[in-house]
């Protein structure tokens, strides 16, 4: 992976990461160089924890500090509504919108063929696990609106069909094109209040 | 609309320039590559954010450079706005007025262009494929949404494919995404039935006016007919469970509007097998003239863009095509080698731009007013309306 000079590496490091080019990549790592001492050890570290200290909440799929994640944890939360969302910046989006006082299910994806995602790549076993004892009466869908988060939707829809659960798609309150983790909490928190019930 | 001024750098030949082009007729002139064609398509790239149809991102690129621009200042019904389009290798960045752009349907809304080039021919001589990228265009030049409607559908179809690739597809992904196909299929066979619809009766007009003759009519085949997107849908659907096996042994997709073709017949012959090469381009430029027309009816007021004109129409017609969009009352733009092809031209709301080696130098009969210094005021808001100083 070294291959000697520390710059190069960092830059090829770098740009491993989504949008970050190797122009980025340079312009960081020369700013890095130049940053006051303690900023390198201190994202080091930071890094590194994400890597010890963060736990996939085995109840939701959500990435936290604890397992089970404060959101399963916390009694106060309905336990009767599921939303389902493709990422764990998706729980957030919605915690920001203050509107949601149910549980999440993370799917870690959607079904895309293009990129090799099926079903089966998806967190959906515990989701099906979690339906089983009557407790959750609404599950609602707000994977992306985009195409593979529309397939992803109606394939759980089909999938839950025969539960008997109330299944509803969350409402294109947001712009076609957006990603739940960039919609403004205002229209997320219309487009829940608009959720269309689609079975159940 | 009319695109008031127009600045461009390092796009393809041209030498960096800041033209005031406040005028109705735009009249690009000059000996063959000198680039006269680059310029109007610096004006479509502007308008639709690509290169002319078969052209790529990257050509669009003064050759050694790695970057282009191009920015334009509009005046329109609802005021001006300035459009800014930079192009740097496969990635495209668009503004509008100083800021990017998050909505493309509202940056459409600002400017609209419609273009007749020698190429287009093979709208009416090529495979389907060109017949339905015209009408999802037209339908785009109509209604800026009907880009997300293709663009859906073509996502839906590459995941299918994808799937379908696989050999053993899952059965469950097989019919939601036969499900989203056939309801996205359905929305876009209505979107591009309905613009027929709207365009035909003027398709026929124009092309009588131009041909003096012939019976043209036009049909649009496909595999979701129906009277509205649920019947096309339900169509669509029972035609892919009816393609389902043989869509899984031959790992394609066989059914739906990616098969969808627009037949164009004259005096009841298919055009594109015993059209003769004058029919072809009369059709064609009358169909373009359609959505013009149309366009005009619906009160929009895109720009007209004729590239290689002399090489298109006689003078007769020519004469004749000039005098119907002096009517129309839309700002056009014309590429020729031969000006005095035209016929007479709106003097005073007419700009000629000789065309020498990428430089292109307005000649006007008032003096033109210098620009800004292209290299550093290009992001600036519009510095007062420079079409008055004339
Ligand atoms: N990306 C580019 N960089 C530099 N020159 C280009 C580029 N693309 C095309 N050209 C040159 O532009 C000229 C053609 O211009 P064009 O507008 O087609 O001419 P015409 O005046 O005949 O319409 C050719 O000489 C071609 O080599
Ligand atoms: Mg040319
Ligand atoms: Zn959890």
């Amino acid at each position: 992976m070294s291959d000697g000079d520390p710059i190069k590496d960092a830059v090829k490091q770098l740009r491993r990461l989504p949008g970050i080019g190797e122009k980025s990549a340079t312009r960081l790592v020369y700013w890095l160089l130049r940053a006051p001492p303690e900023t390198i050890p201190n994202i080091s570290e930071a890094l590194g924890r994400l890597v010890t200290e963060v736990r996939t909440c085995a109840v939701c799929g959500n990435l936290g500090a604890v397992d089970p994640c404060p959101i399963c944890a916390d009694p106060r939360r309905d336990p009767a509504m599921i939303c389902v969302v493709e990422h764990p910046q998706d729980v957030m989006a919605f915690e920001r919108s203050n509107e949601f006082r149910g549980r999440y299910h993370v799917l870690h994806g959607a079904i895309s063929p293009l990129d090799g995602v099926g079903p089966g790549d998806l967190n959906l076993r515990p989701l099906l696990g979690r339906l089983r004892d009557g407790t959750v009466k609404e599950v609602i869908v707000a994977t992306d609106p985009d195409v593979e988060g529309d397939a992803t939707a109606l394939y759980l829809v089909r999938l839950l069909q025969d539960v008997g659960i109330t299944v509803s798609r969350l409402a294109h309150g947001i712009s076609v094109g957006t990603e739940i983790e960039y919609a403004d909490a205002v229209s997320l928190g219309r487009a829940l209040l608009n959720r269309q019930r689609i079975s159940g | 609309m009319r695109l008031v001024r127009l600045v461009a750098q390092r796009f393809r030949n041209l030498e960096p320039f800041d033209l005031a082009t406040d005028a109705r007729f735009v009249v690009v002139h000059g000996p063959n590559a000198q680039g006269k064609t680059n310029l109007l398509e610096a004006v479509w790239t502007l308008a639709t954010l690509r290169p002319i149809r078969g052209h790529k991102t990257r050509e669009l690129i003064r050759w050694g450079d790695d970057e282009a621009t191009v920015v334009g200042w509009v005046r329109g019904e609802d005021g001006r706005s300035q459009l800014r389009v930079d192009f740097g290798g496969v990635r495209r960045k668009a503004s509008l007025d100083g800021q990017p752009v998050r909505d493309l349907p509202e940056y459409f809304a600002c400017i609209r262009a419609i273009s007749f080039t020698p190429s287009d021919a093979t709208i009416v001589t090529d495979a389907p494929v060109f017949r339905r990228a015209w009408l999802d265009r037209a339908a785009f030049t109509a209604r800026p949404t009907h880009l997300a409607r293709v663009r859906d559908y073509e996502r839906t179809l590459a995941q299918k494919a994808a799937l379908l690739r696989d050999g053993r597809p899952d059965v469950g992904v097989l019919d939601v995404l036969d499900d989203q196909l056939a309801r996205a299929g359905a929305a876009l066979v209505e979107a591009r039935v309905t613009l027929l619809r709207e365009l035909v009766p003027h398709v026929r007009t124009q092309h009588a006016a131009l041909a003096g003759g012939g019976d043209v009519g036009v049909r649009y085949r496909t595999d979701a007919d129906g009277d509205d997107v649920p019947m096309r849908a339900a169509r669509l659907r029972e035609k892919l469970q009816a393609a389902r096996v043989e869509e899984v042994r031959r790992r394609r997709s066989l059914v739906g509007p990616h098969g969808d073709d627009v037949r164009l017949l004259l005096d009841g012959h298919p055009v594109r097998q015993f059209g003769s090469r004058g029919q072809v381009r009369t059709l064609v430029l009358a169909m373009k003239l359609a959505e013009l027309v149309a366009a005009r009816a619906r009160g929009d007021r895109p720009m007209f863009l004729l590239d290689d004109l002399s090489s298109e129409l006689d003078r007769d017609r020519t004469r004749r095509l000039v005098h119907t969009l002096g009517e129309l009352d839309v700002q056009v733009w014309i590429s020729t080698t031969d000006p005095d092809h035209l016929g007479a031209l709106p003097g005073a709301d007419t700009l000629r731009i000789g065309m020498r080696g990428g430089a292109p130098e307005p000649v006007r009969n008032e003096p033109i007013a210098a620009g800004p210094d292209p290299s550093n005021g290009i992001a600036e808001p519009v510095p007062g309306d420079r079409s008055e100083q004339g």
